[in-house]
């Protein structure tokens, strides 16, 4: 659980990360009718291709250190997908430092980033753990 | 049990759709049935967790309710920081009222006894609490009689503190009396036990707390009856860094085996000397929660065995036991154990009650230590099911000699995750 990563190490690592949040961020809030309804049909595949329902599942394990509001660990809900993605694979390839991200990055395979990546861009801060 | 399939789930989940962001998306209540019925005992990291995440993911498919005899919930993981004056009681105290918000039925009063037959839980006022699934997360309860002349009436004048509340204060109020030259005696617990850090995190915030008042003489006598510890070379490096000469820790083959403690002299005897403490913090060996012992979940180790794919009970399929009450093969029993295995428990009676959809069980730990200001260290790893236990598949841990900045960041992350684990578990 501990997806743990330093919010800095997050952007130093995406240096766009804001722009990129800015023009996902409505483009995302927009698809979630959309990929609702592509989960209730379709077996919860999202139009990013990543499974929600499954990221739902894996995301509760991040949630035990990430929160909206964390000055050092940076929030997940509202992230954007290539920014979510970029992050978790650089800590799985050990490309970045942080011994639990990197331990906990390092048993996710591509499906399983997609599919948190588009859970955590999907999905708004909620009663899970993020306030 | 309902029977409802996916064919039902699909034709049923439009309603769903226009519920916004945030609203639960899967298995949608069952119309015209009664609603399965989870019960859950035990408020804490593993109870609460559970009861939060089938409540959050089911939609309102599931009747939940959380049965805490405590109004305020004062958490074990940093009530050491608490004893090294980093943190207050009521910043680690937490109540129930954004739960209760939730639609999750909350009952402060003890859960007396499981009738397993009937799937009934007896609570102390007399109530019954039906359940199709039921959760055990009672905790520990302490072995008082695996430390010679301790007892429950003992911990009055020699706290354990190993569960927290007024012990946590009655421990910090006999630290803060220690004179300069005066003993401290900690007697530490044999393996399985709560928290494995946590003894040597606490001899620490001794340590702390003696250094800033500005003792010289004050010793620290550590009697263990394990002949190693968790993170040992950090945390002795760590002591001899920042408290030298204050602490001396014992394995048996030094003491020689502890004989006897007395309440009323103060008095700790081992085979090798006789202490006389000003303060004697025993650490008893443990074992599961009586309600769990009681409803016969326990194996003969006290603790209660559990299927490392689902965390249901090996005694009963309708039962899951989380946290420190279950045997959790090579994962330590530590809060974010408890938080890990409950959402592998959450994900499984959904998919029992509900027919959502099912995933591979995968657990994971981190624990942070304190031993002075800004020097924190960690140990965690990922866990999975394996060789029909939860075994470890990854681990990592602090290195000695570490960089103080990382010590820092270390610190730092695990503020952040006590304020995450906890609205993970609160609200």
């Amino acid at each position: 659980m501990s997806c743990l990563g330093t919010r800095a190490a997050f952007d130093a690592w995406s240096p766009n990360a804001a722009m990129v949040d800015q023009v996902d961020g409505p483009r995302a809030v927009h698809a979630m009718p959309l990929a609702v309804a592509m989960m209730a049909v379709g077996g919860a595949m999202n139009v990013g291709g990543g499974d929600v329902e499954l990221g739902r599942y894996l995301a509760a394990e991040c949630q035990t250190c990430h929160r909206a509001g964390a000055a050092t660990v940076p929030a997940l809900f509202g992230m954007a997908e290539p920014r979510f993605t970029t992050s978790v694979k650089a800590y799985r390839d050990k490309q970045r430092p942080d011994p639990v991200m990197q331990t906990i990055a390092g048993r996710l395979t591509d499906e399983q980033i997609a599919a948190l990546a588009a859970y955590f861009a999907q999905t708004k801060p909620n009663p899970g753990g993020e306030q | 049990m309902i029977d409802f399939t996916r064919r039902r789930f699909v034709a049923l989940a439009g309603s769903a759709l226009g519920a916004g962001a945030t609203a639960p998306l899967f298995a949608p209540r069952a119309i015209g049935q009664a609603r399965p019925k989870l019960v859950v005992i035990g408020g804490g990291p593993g109870g609460g967790t559970v009861a939060r995440y089938v409540n959050r993911d089911s939609a309102g498919a599931v009747d939940v309710t959380l049965i805490e005899p405590q109004k305020n919930f004062t958490t074990c993981f940093f009530s050491n920081l608490y004893v090294g004056g980093f943190r207050t009681l009521p910043s680690i105290t937490h109540g129930y009222d954004k739960v209760r918000k939730e639609s999750i039925k909350v009952v402060h009063e003890a859960a007396a006894a499981i009738d397993r037959d009937k799937r009934e839980v007896r609570l102390a006022g007399g109530g019954r609490l039906a359940y199709d699934r039921l959760v055990v997360a009672p905790g520990i309860d302490l072995k008082w009689e695996s430390v010679p002349g301790y007892s429950e009436a003992a911990a009055d004048v020699m706290p354990h503190a190993w569960k927290p509340g007024p012990q946590t204060e009655l421990l910090a109020r006999k630290l803060n009396a220690v004179n300069d030259g005066d003993t401290i005696v900690m007697i530490c617990p044999p393996n399985p036990y709560r928290c494995p850090p946590g003894p040597y995190e606490r001899v620490s915030m001794f340590a702390h707390v003696l250094k800033s008042k500005g003792h010289r003489k004050t010793q620290i006598v550590v009697l263990d009856v394990k002949p190693s510890f968790s993170k040992q070379g950090l945390f002795m490096e760590g002591w001899e860094r920042h408290y030298p000469g204050m602490v001396q820790w014992q394995d048996p083959k030094v003491h020689g085996g502890i004989k006897h403690v007395d309440p009323s002299s103060g008095e700790v005897k081992t085979d090798l000397a006789t202490h006389k403490a000003a303060l004697v913090n025993v650490i008893p060996a443990q074992m599961a929660g009586r309600i769990a012992r009681d409803a016969g979940l326990a194996d003969p180790s006290g603790f209660c065995p559990i299927e490392p794919e689902t965390m249901k009970s090996k005694m009963d399929g309708n039962v899951f036991v989380v946290g420190d009450a279950c045997i959790p093969g090579d994962m330590p029993k530590s809060a974010f154990s408890a938080n890990s295995q409950a959402k592998v428990a959450a994900m499984t009676i959904r998919g029992e009650l509900t027919d959502a959809r099912r995933f591979p069980a995968r657990y994971a730990n981190t624990c942070w230590s304190l031993i002075a200001p800004d020097d924190d260290v960690k140990v965690g790893g990922t866990y999975e099911p394996g060789d029909g236990k939860i075994k470890q598949a990854t681990t990592f841990v602090s290195q000695k000699g570490e960089a103080a900045e990382i010590r820092k960041q270390n610190y730092k992350e695990s503020l952040e995750w006590y304020a995450a684990i906890t609205a993970d578990v609160f609200g």
